[in-house]
């Protein structure tokens, strides 16, 4: 979208870099039930990632903004988990997700060292904030 | 480093204000998608030029079916 890209940081499939932090980023989602316009397949996923990945300084703090969570994580749906599996081959290697699409698994989890945050709805009133020190911490935001 | 995380916004910035106000200093905001309902992609101003630190986002079904 070229708005985003004149008037933002656009970080899919690219990155960026602040300070110490190193943002990645992969828009779309992996494939759902809908068939909706900007599906992603998992290899694709993977290989996305791993491209990224292999070109980072190690040194720095990683974090991965992506639409889809990694399965298993903030992605719970009464009918199960429907995040991305390739994403979840990846934790561990990211310090912290920032996702989202999966309005009804508000939350922040911690599996092999990588914090995962879903904020929630924006359009509700929710939001996170992330505070990137030795330790990682995250408040959510209502109003 | 802050950053406000938000995502899921389909095109409702009525709360953005509230929450940035609540929110207090932050050093950068990260959108993890949907941004807007469908388009239209003027819409993305509003909530982009609501922010004066640098906002990181990714393209998602409902925006990127707009390019």
């Amino acid at each position: 979208m070229k708005i985003l890209e004149e008037n933002s940081i656009s970080l899919h499939n690219s990155f960026h870099t602040i300070g110490e932090l190193t943002f990645i980023g992969l828009g779309g989602s992996n494939p759902t039930p809908f068939n909706t316009p900007f599906e992603l397949s998992e290899k694709k996923i993977g290989e996305s990632i791993g491209t990224l990945l292999s070109k980072l300084n190690s040194n720095r703090k990683i974090i991965l903004v992506s639409h889809a969570p990694p399965r298993n994580t903030t992605d719970r749906l009464p009918g199960g988990n429907v995040g991305s599996e390739a994403l979840e081959r990846f934790l561990g290697r990211f310090d912290l997700v920032v996702c989202g699409h999966i309005h009804e698994a508000r939350g922040a989890v911690q599996i092999k060292g990588t914090l995962v945050v879903n904020p929630g709805q924006g359009s509700k009133g929710q939001a996170a904030m992330i505070m990137l020190d030795d330790k990682t911490t995250v408040e959510f935001i209502d109003v | 480093m802050k950053l406000l995380a938000l995502s899921d916004l389909h095109g409702d910035y009525s709360h953005v204000e509230a929450i940035r106000n609540k929110a207090g200093d932050f050093d950068a905001v990260v959108i993890s998608g949907d941004i807007t309902n469908f388009g239209p992609d003027e819409l993305a101003y509003k909530l982009l030029e609501m922010f004066n630190v640098p906002i990181m986002t990714v393209p998602v079904i409902a925006i990127i079916f707009h390019c």
